[in-house]
């Protein structure tokens, strides 16, 4: 009881401690986009939000978190969304570590492995869907080693795969994934009933994968712009992971230790999770947003090594000793006085989340409001990040637009072309001007202290109409909504001096 | 396709002759080392060259910077001075030919040093040469003319003098070896502390009970005697100090970032790491422990600063080496499956290939790489030639604001042949000179943010930058300044930028050509 206390308390903590105020910009969107799902009763099969994409062929894949996200925020606003956010946050830590001590056999190591694995993911853990599909991929690969330990596929291997990969395809166009790390644990040393549980997890799979309003069409968009995404380097999320970032020191020292595993137990993992591995390294290397799937899949294949190493533990000398020695130590601490500190770490965590439910300097809030009050018509331009808040803001409360958003962070349907000049403009390269010449903007939303900003604040055509909270609103200078002496621009000043 | 040239070219083992083996050695490495070599890039030779000019005219190194607007009189060390006065010779002799021979050559010899040292520590010619050719090219995205590349010859050096001395003992011919290698360091480049403690790791039997401290010991010593032989004496290790934060607080700058794993350099790195992790897994005991953590220490800590890869590759390279050395009597199965065969098969194949093959497709390669480089000396458009000729020919070369990539090329122009500024620069490539307060203001205008203006308060009103940078985009908006040059278009090239209230001061600059474009309609 005192051990299941202590392990409960310690997801408590991990979770408490990987949720931050919600400041990614991507969940408005969902809210958005939930609306309008929960307004009509229907996904939506085009887009509808953004100018240069509008009416065409286009359908949410994370409808079901969608529809979550705005039922919660129609229903408690941003405290809701917070209370949303430590709930996935402990759902995923809690996955994560009952997978782990399962595939270990060990509650100290699965829980010690879980607590790192889920601290790597901290930098990109968010209100978004993909912790949902993280928490998918980890129950897919506890069922995969599951499946392989009893050497044959039950009906209930079957429905559990076929609930997580139904569910995943809702949420997150990952299941991809899901897959690749699937094939790879079941490829095993048996190739005749391994060839035949493998053709049958294919199908129920796949089988699964269909059972959604959108069918294949998230993970073909997906893929399809995926090489484009690529090379809008701007995003963030696309980014390749450097060596000096919080995640990648985790990763290399989780690939450290499986390493060391491996060097004593080489005959436990086959080429077919190698293969995997290195993939899941390296396409999390090259785009950061997917550096999680590495972390999980290198954790589940150390607590899989595990337990035959621990049963040859003399023959890995220090690092035996030293795993032995870290468990003595924490074992000494009374269960109740450590469930107590890590469940007090918890409830002094949640308390400042619900003080400060949301960043407000994440969004254009003021920026939004001024268009608004001020009823500026479009066309309005934006950047990529804020694309998301500003469709949320510029929708109606049944999701429908009131004004489209020039550009927005959804790259299986944004314009590569508007995109590629938009990454431009943002840098201030002088193709600003063609993302101009192409948006044909009347008023402008963009950060303070950025490149583009400095430009239009220099330029006569254009006056800074607002500046709050790192947000600027520029109006073309013949807009005729708000008075002239009410912008700032270079000409406007040198007239006035 | 050079790269395959290369390893075809490799036929040490099974030459009959002597001069004809030496030939092939050489041309091998050779043709490696110039598949690295391009045209002249490099944004810091020139103030390299000013510099060195200054130093043959005076016959004296300068103690204070002399080049900064805003860091003159403030002590500096020219602590390549070597180099420096190497490349002014070159260039006042034979111009840029000059410079880009001596290129190739460091080339060459970067090339011919690896094969050397590796051949030398892993005891096989053919394996070294090959961990030699593939460290080369692992160079080539570094590979340009400037001082840090002699250390990387230097270092293969250290590396090699340190296994003579690990297997024959400390003997008088090696420390001063060691010492001259690291006068010679000392007097290039300010990296001479990454030899002298991997040196020490790779000196040091850890297997000796107790260690033996003495090889350990004499090699320190020849190697701090040699750094303390400079004009400076030793003066350059309290710059070190100064500048050892540099590489974490320049950020900005492209080789003291990170590496990613979209980096060519760093792939490598990863390589030759995946391949020495798989070595060591068959044989824990091949490399002693506290050599392989100091291996890895340096290969990761080069994907921090990107501008250390070549130490980190070169490091990794020569464990291979020495794994090689530990292992090869037993280098089959089933010690090591699968690899191991493939690696004999590799190295048998290379070792069969025909000598005097191999010495023409040698000529061939070097022959086409050599009309390659004398049909472009200089890469085009890597300089702001036209525009600095521009600012002469209007006698706006004071107080210039320019990039901080152009700052080397500017000293260079605005120098005399006796490397005295006629004009200094308010920003330059050297960051251990430029003031921070001009640093910070420059960050802001470098990335266009709100407060851009500060850096250009800095200068005379007079903007040398980059047609496709934030900047020059700002500036051509606003009404207080006027794009007076520009050339090359918006995806390269640079423009020239006067203020409105400067412009009449030179009577012989048009605005109307900013008027124009600001005209414009968005």
């Amino acid at each position: 009881m005192k051990r299941v206390l202590l392990l409960v308390s310690t997801a408590f903590f991990t979770a408490a401690y990987i949720c931050g105020p919600i400041s990614d910009s991507e969940i408005w969107l969902h809210i958005a986009l939930g609306r309008k799902i929960l307004s009509s009763d229907a996904v939506p099969q085009t887009d509808l939000w953004n100018r240069f994409s509008s009416g065409q062929s286009w359908q949410p894949y994370s409808w079901m978190f969608d529809v979550i996200a705005a039922s919660v925020w129609n229903c408690y606003a941003a405290a809701g969304m917070i209370v949303l956010k430590l709930v996935l946050a402990m759902l995923f830590v809690s996955v994560l570590m009952l997978c782990l001590v399962s595939l270990s056999e060990s509650v100290f190591a699965g829980a010690v492995t879980a607590v790192v694995a889920a601290m790597a993911s901290y930098a990109h853990f968010g209100l978004a869907p993909h912790v949902l599909g993280w928490v998918c991929f980890s129950l897919t690969i506890a069922l995969a080693f599951q499946i392989r330990r009893q050497a044959r596929l039950t009906p209930g291997s079957c429905i559990a795969l076929a609930a997580v990969f139904a569910f995943w395809t809702n949420l997150h166009p990952s299941v991809l994934f899901g897959l690749i790390g699937l094939f790879s644990i079941l490829c095993g040393k048996d190739k005749q009933s391994g060839s035949s549980r493998l053709w049958l997890c294919a199908a129920v799979c796949l089988g699964a994968i269909t059972i959604s309003p959108a069918l294949l069409h998230g993970p073909a968009a997906v893929l399809t712009r995926l090489a484009e995404s690529l090379a809008h380097r701007s995003m963030l999320v696309f980014q390749p992971a450097s060596f000096d970032l919080y995640p990648v020191s985790f990763l290399i020292l989780l690939l450290a230790v499986l390493f060391t595993l491996l060097h004593y137990h080489c005959a436990r993992l086959g080429a077919a999770q190698l293969v995997a591995l290195t993939f899941f390294v390296i396409v999390g290397m090259a785009s950061i947003t997917l550096l999680p799937f590495a972390v999980i899949y290198a954790a589940s294949l150390i607590a899989w090594t595990l337990p035959q190493a621990s049963s040859s533990i003399g023959a890995m000398a220090n690092l035996s000793s030293a795993a032995t020695n870290f468990e003595r130590t924490l074992a000494k601490v009374p269960p109740a006085v450590a469930a107590g500190l890590l469940l007090l770490f918890f409830c002094l965590k949640v308390d400042g989340l619900l003080r400060l439910p949301l960043v407000s300097q994440a969004v254009p809030k003021a920026a939004a409001d001024f268009v608004l009050e001020s009823d500026l018509e479009g066309p309005i331009l934006n950047s990529s990040v804020d694309g998301a808040y500003l469709i949320f803001r510029f929708s109606d409360e049944s999701g429908n637009p009131t004004r489209l958003v020039s550009v927005d962070s959804r790259v299986e349907i944004n314009d590569p072309r508007i995109l590629a000049l938009h990454d431009g403009a943002s840098q201030g390269m002088a193709t600003w001007r063609e993302f101009f010449r192409r948006v044909q903007p009347k008023v402008v939303i963009w950060p303070t202290d950025t490149a583009l900003s400095s430009i239009l604040a220099a330029s006569s055509s254009w006056c800074r109409a607002t500046e709050s909270e790192g947000w600027n609103v520029y109006l073309l200078v013949t807009v005729p909504t708000v008075p002239f002496s009410d912008c700032s621009s270079p000409q406007r000043e040198g007239e006035l001096n | 396709m050079n790269i395959h040239f290369g390893l075809l070219l490799l036929n040490v083992g099974i030459l009959d002759k002597p001069l004809m083996k030496a030939a092939a050695w050489v041309l091998a490495a050779a043709a490696a080392g110039l598949y690295i070599c391009g045209s002249l890039v490099d944004v810091d030779l020139w103030w390299h060259i000013a510099v060195g000019r200054w130093i043959i005219h005076h016959q004296a190194l300068p103690s204070v910077d002399l080049w900064n607007y805003y860091s003159s009189g403030e002590p500096w060390r020219a602590y390549s001075w070597t180099s420096e006065v190497l490349y002014a010779w070159l260039e006042q002799a034979y111009g840029m030919s000059g410079l880009l021979a001596c290129k190739a050559a460091l080339s060459v010899l970067l090339a011919v040093s690896l094969c050397w040292s590796f051949s030398l520590i892993a005891r096989d010619a053919v394996v070294g040469c090959i961990i030699g050719i593939v460290a080369t090219s692992a160079c080539y995205a570094h590979f340009v003319l400037r001082p840090q590349t002699v250390t990387w010859i230097l270092f293969a050096l250290v590396l090699m003098l340190g296994e003579l001395v690990r297997r024959n003992g400390v003997k008088a011919i090696y420390l001063f070896g060691v010492l001259l290698v690291f006068a010679a360091w000392a007097n290039t480049h300010l990296s001479a502390i990454v030899g002298i403690c991997y040196l020490l790791v790779w000196v040091a039997n850890f297997r000796d009970r107790p260690l033996n401290l003495r090889p350990v010991l004499f090699v320190f010593l020849a190697a701090v005697l040699g750094t303390l032989m400079t004009p400076y004496a030793g003066g350059e290790w309290l710059t070190l100090l100064g500048k050892f934060t540099h590489p974490l607080t320049h950020r900005n700058i492209v080789e003291f970032r990170a590496a990613t794993f979209a980096d060519y350099p760093a792939a490598f790195l990863i390589l030759f790491l995946i391949l020495l992790l798989r070595l060591v897994h068959e044989r824990p005991s091949a490399l002693e422990l506290p050599t392989l953590a100091a291996g890895c220490m340096l290969a990761y800590g080069s994907l921090a600063v990107l501008k250390f890869l070549p130490y980190g590759a070169i490091a990794l390279c020569a464990l291979i080496a020495r794994y090689w050395s530990v292992t090869s009597e037993t280098f089959v199965e089933p010690q090591l499956p699968g690899l191991g065969e493939a690696l004999m098969k590799l190295r048998g194949a290379v070792a069969r290939l025909p000598s005097v093959a191999i010495v023409v497709l040698a000529l061939i390669v070097v022959a086409e790489k050599t009309i390659e480089l004398s049909q472009e000396i200089v890469r085009p458009g890597a300089f702001p030639e036209g525009a600095v000729t521009f600012l002469q020919e209007h006698g706006l070369e004071e107080q210039v604001s320019n990039v901080f990539g152009d700052g080397g090329y500017l000293i260079y122009r605005f120098s005399s042949a006796d490397g005295n500024a006629r004009h200094k620069v308010v920003l330059d490539g050297r960051t251990n000179v430029n003031a921070d307060r001009v640093v910070e203001a420059y960050q802001e205008a470098l990335y266009g943010r709100s407060n851009w203006k500060a850096y250009l308060d800095f200068g005379s009103g007079v903007v040398l930058w980059r047609s496709k940078w934030p900047l020059a985009s700002i500036l051509e908006e606003h009404p207080d300044w006027c794009r007076v040059y520009f050339d090359g278009g918006v995806s390269s090239g640079w423009s020239v930028f006067v203020r409105m209230d400067k412009l009449s001061q030179f009577g012989d600059l048009e605005p109307s050509l900013c008027k124009a474009a600001k005209e414009k309609p968005v």
